[in-house]
């Protein structure tokens, strides 16, 4: 029997009011928070936006995100039963739900 | 593929449907029958792509840098298990269970090209 973790997910684009989504996700021990985002986005709702590119290889450094409150990498956060509140980074510009800029400006496209 | 409104199409879920047929028969380990079972759903896959392709809008817009992943995953794809199924021997990671062992027959390169839309296979000469 697999365990249950409780994901509360903040999303929204600038210019929009926040809202929080919420996200019930069956996980075995050791299966980190981007397995659960990911999980979100086939199962459920794949206009969730999430960064990644490495896939739990802590390689790409690109899926910080905030998890209850402290900043981390989704791929090397593992996800535990009861709530978990997801939000994107306080500090960066927000692109959309858990997506921010974090490239540093002179390795941005131009806009 | 399940028959799927457009409504509810996920691109995500099918990205991780095609890499499980590619996984499943299009591994080191090949059958005709298993790789013309992937390509059989890569084809079918290509061909409903065009209705589906979600309207671009959104920021960061996940559903539909999926789509655009899929347009090339299944051409890919297709590309790989075309060339299995032409290459009727075994060699290094490719490894037919229907045709066992190395054919000196077989000491070729496979080209490919798109033409019209489909694909086209021949074999070439190593280069020396």
């Amino acid at each position: 029997m697999s365990a249950r973790a409780t994901l509360v997910i903040r999303r929204g684009a600038p210019g929009e009011a926040p809202r929080e989504q919420t996200w019930e996700v069956p996980f075995e021990p050791g299966q980190s928070v981007l397995d659960a985002l990911r999980w979100i986005r086939a199962q459920h709702d794949a206009t969730l936006a999430i960064r990644y590119s490495c896939t739990n290889a802590n390689t790409c450094k690109e899926c910080m995100v905030r998890i209850d409150g402290k900043t981390a990498y989704a791929c090397t956060a593992r996800l535990r039963e009861g709530k978990m509140r997801i939000e994107p980074l306080p500090n960066k510009s927000l692109v959309r739900d858990l997506v921010t800029e974090i490239a540093p400006p002179d390795e941005r496209l131009a806009s | 593929m399940e028959g799927r409104a457009s409504s509810d199409f996920n691109p995500a879920a099918m990205i991780e449907r095609l890499q499980a047929t590619m996984q499943d028969d299009v591994g080191p380990f090949r059958t005709r029958a298993g790789l013309e079972r992937a390509l059989g759903q890569l084809r079918a896959l290509r061909a409903a792509l065009p209705s589906l392709k979600p309207a671009a809008g959104k920021a960061y817009d996940t559903a539909l840098a999926d789509w655009l992943d899929l347009d090339t995953m299944t051409r890919v794809g297709e590309c790989v298990a075309a060339a299995a199924l032409a290459r009727t021997e075994s060699r290094g990671a490719h490894q037919r269970d229907d045709f066992p062992g190395m054919d000196p027959q077989w000491a070729r390169n496979q080209a490919i090209a798109l033409e019209r839309g489909a694909l086209r296979i021949e074999p070439r000469a190593v280069p020396a």
